[in-house]
């Protein structure tokens, strides 16, 4: 009997001991990871083939000293009649760790580019920059698109921004026969808990053909390619 | 000999020690801090990183309040976006100075097209672009009760793109301080940000950021 007692004493200890650990060691903080990645200019189209440039991805960050940056620049770059933009920059960098916090991480892209002219001047903008910065602490984790701004923006022949300006997240604005734009187009991810991250696309073209019915009528749209100027994402979590 | 007992009576305390410990432990951090123990002010600095990115746009968000030093050459202004990543350590006099890091700094004139942009390469305790001299660096206390980082002066790869696209090199110095996290809300700062191109572009002055964040480790 005595025996028996002893057991389960022993697995009930045993127990106790790994929960506490587990305990333990989730407060303490688990290994955090950040990521981010910025571009200037995306464009898929049916006519030309796929460029994303220039690209800066940061590398992989972990342990207690973990911290990188990456950038990646250009004078010019065009795709045809689709796109022609200048001064592209990128930038991404991230660290985890901040003041012996293991929880905190943080992550923050920033994508420039100027004189953008997207299908021959049915858009045109002197400039765009595309910022997100994502930080986790022990109160959670947040992204925001601060500092994202589109310069002198004409769509269509409308003006949308005089100077350096701001427009609502996710609008949308048609382009007759060709589809449609997004114009800061958020894109949010993680649990704002434990992670968190964005994408904004400051301007995100999405070029569409008309798909016919056995009468010739148009019975929908296909999505046949994308354009995308300045282009930001951060990200943090476990 | 060993007994099961003995294995009871050490676990069970530990167990309950760490799971008191670990529920007991404050979970905020508070975005002020004070001097850690080490700090001895001068030219000495923690062994420590700064990681930033982001946006400022001087003359408009000015931290003058925790900027150590004046103006140095013309105002810079217009929209300034960078990146960074710096590792400080000691040297052999116990001087802070950069161990390795990266730095780049874009300005977009703003009378377009115009653009400058410079980068600062630190590895094995030197320079990239001369290949030989130390980068110095040092921290201080914000009134915010953050913690800034200043580098330089040091020389920069700079590329003035509409300039018949010149290359030049020159002295730059960058500023940078964590004030809380996140390091912009809507509007400005927190954190706040200055860049020094020494000879040629002039000084953005310590802004607080309009995008971005910065991390003191």
């Amino acid at each position: 009997m005595k025996r028996i007692h002893t057991q389960w004493a022993s697995r009930l200890a045993a127990l106790g001991l790994i929960v506490g650990l587990t305990a333990g060691l989730a407060t303490a903080g688990v290994a955090q990871s950040v990521s981010g990645r910025a571009y200037g200019v995306y464009a898929s189209t049916p006519l030309g083939s796929t460029v994303q440039a220039p690209l800066a991805v940061l590398p992989a960050v972990s342990g207690p000293d973990g911290g990188d940056m990456a950038n990646a620049e250009s004078d010019g770059l065009s795709a045809g009649s689709a796109l022609s933009v200048d001064f592209l920059n990128s930038i991404t960098s991230g660290s985890v760790d901040r003041f012996g916090d293991p929880s905190a991480a943080a992550a923050q892209s920033v994508a420039s580019v100027g004189n953008v002219n997207i299908l021959s001047g049915v858009i045109t903008a002197a400039g765009v920059i595309a910022s997100v910065a994502s930080t986790r602490t022990a109160d959670g984790a947040v992204s925001n698109a601060d500092g994202s701004t589109l310069t002198d923006l004409v769509v269509a022949g409308t003006q949308v921004t005089s100077g350096d300006g701001t427009v609502e997240p996710n609008t949308r604005m048609d382009l007759p026969g060709t589809g449609y734009v997004v114009l800061n187009e958020q894109i949010p991810s993680g649990d704002g808990v434990t992670s968190s991250g964005l994408t904004v696309n400051m301007i995100h073209v999405v070029l569409q053909q008309p798909i016919l019915g056995l009468l010739g009528e148009v019975i929908g749209y296909q999505t046949v390619g994308n354009i995308i100027v300045g282009s930001a994402t951060s990200a943090v979590g476990n | 000999m060993f007994k099961p007992r003995y294995l009871v009576m050490l676990a069970a305390p530990a167990a309950i020690a760490l799971g008191v410990w670990s529920c007991d432990r404050p979970t905020t951090v508070s975005p002020r801090m004070s001097k850690p123990n080490f700090w001895a002010g001068g030219e000495q600095c923690p062994g420590s990183k700064f990681t930033g990115g982001g946006r400022i746009d001087p003359p408009d968000h000015l931290d003058a309040e925790d900027q150590e030093d004046p103006q140095s050459g013309s105002q810079m202004s217009g929209k300034v976006t960078f990146g960074f990543n710096v590792f400080l350590g000691s040297d052999a006099d116990g001087n802070c100075v950069v161990e390795k890091g990266e730095i780049q700094v874009v300005h977009h004139q703003p009378e377009y097209p115009f653009q400058v942009t410079w980068h600062v390469s630190i590895h094995d305790g030197v320079n990239s672009t001369d290949g030989s001299t130390p980068v110095p660096a040092h921290t201080y206390f914000s009134s915010r009760g953050g913690l800034c980082v200043v580098v330089g002066p040091t020389t920069a790869r700079g590329h003035a793109v509409t300039l018949g696209g010149v290359k030049f090199t020159e002295q730059t110095r960058m500023s940078a301080c964590d004030n809380g996290e996140p390091g912009s809300s809507p509007g400005f700062g927190p954190d706040a940000f200055r860049w020094e191109s020494m000879e040629n572009f002039g000084d953005t002055q310590l802004q607080f950021l309009t995008g971005g964040n910065i991390q003191a480790h």
